[in-house]
């Protein structure tokens, strides 16, 4: 990231594949459709590159790095219900449903699948992005509470919130 | 324990985080309370749930669109106030190389005029006189010259010289 402050291209291009996958994959699962996933992505990273003069490795980088991508995610959560852009699309997130044994589960997965993600989507956006950084990026709490800029005690609200409005969306009456 | 805190309890215990004193108090609560077992079931349930969601995701490759972004951010970036600061050092030198020059030429000039001529130092008042007579040669700034400027100031008030 230092070299990447000094203009070294090559240092730019090292961040970029070494931590693409991490900030795609919360992106994708966040707004739940590909476009917006890859505009974040580019987002994060630009932004990474034009204030890489003015970084200052007080935390780690992975952790400022959560950080910046999800303030980005909200962010483009909030423009796009402004511009009623929401679009969901399956072509990315549909490889489980793909490897079941027959056509009937297959379709039982996928619907499954289906509701779920409409559950998430149904969250408030830091419950939503607290269930995300903890179910598949595997984050403590504490990471969670940087990469949400709270404390831990918030963190425990909006998982603990968000578990019960996912029962409710998926099982509730 | 409150049926509040052992639902809390149980949404850490998902997350591996219940001390082991927690969760023996917790363990203890719902062996006791038919609701909060309920409420642990579904909060385990809906998280179960998230498995069928278990697909990889690949990124793909937007490494020139990204470099191609940031070199445009770059190039336009830059402050209105921190371009025109850049603009403006070059004016700022000359700026300041004039004013050096001239506040030296100024105070050469300055001096020079204010320095005696040579024709004035006959009408050194005597009491100038003496005190060249006894200090020597009066340098232009030293204090027996600033006192021979004094005395003859006096003896122009006093009328003895024109």
């Amino acid at each position: 990231m230092v070299l990447a402050g000094q203009g070294d291209r090559a240092a730019w291009q090292t961040l970029y594949v070494r931590h693409r996958e991490r900030v795609f994959r919360i992106a994708l699962r966040f707004l739940g459709e590909e476009a917006g996933a890859r505009d974040v992505t580019q987002e994060v990273f630009v932004s990474l590159f034009a204030r890489a003069r003015c970084y200052r490795p007080t935390a780690s980088f992975p952790s400022y790095l959560r950080r910046v991508t999800v303030n980005r995610c909200i962010n483009a959560r909030a423009s796009a219900h402004k511009t009623h852009r929401l679009e969901a699309s399956d072509a990315i997130l549909s490889e489980t449903a793909d490897r079941a044994p027959n056509p009937e589960a297959r379709l039982e997965r996928h619907e499954t699948a289906a509701a779920v993600r409409s559950a998430i989507a149904a969250l408030p956006e830091r419950q939503r992005m607290a269930i995300i950084l903890s179910r598949w990026e595997g984050l403590s709490y504490e990471e969670i509470a940087a990469a949400l800029d709270c404390s831990i005690s918030s963190v425990e609200s909006l998982l603990f919130r968000a578990r019960q409005a996912l029962w409710h969306a998926l099982f509730g009456a | 324990m409150r049926c509040r805190s052992a639902q809390k309890m149980t949404s850490r215990r998902i997350d591996g985080a219940l001390a082991p004193i927690d969760a023996v108090a917790l363990e203890s609560h719902l062996s006791r309370c038919a609701a909060c077992q309920l409420a642990a079931r579904r909060t385990e349930q809906a998280w179960h749930a998230l498995a069928d969601l278990e697909e990889a995701v690949r990124a793909p490759d937007d490494w020139a669109r990204i470099e191609a972004a940031t070199e445009a951010r770059l190039g336009r970036w830059m402050p209105l106030w921190h371009r025109w600061q850049l603009d403006s050092i070059p004016a700022a030198l000359a700026v300041l190389l004039a004013l050096t020059v001239g506040t030296a030429g100024g105070v050469l000039l300055s001096n020079a005029a204010l320095a005696p001529r040579p024709a004035d130092l006959r009408a050194v008042p005597i009491e100038a006189r003496v005190i060249a007579e006894t200090l020597g040669d009066l340098p232009w700034g030293s204090p027996a010259a600033r006192l021979a400027v004094v005395f003859d100031g006096v003896s122009r008030l006093q009328g003895r010289i024109p």
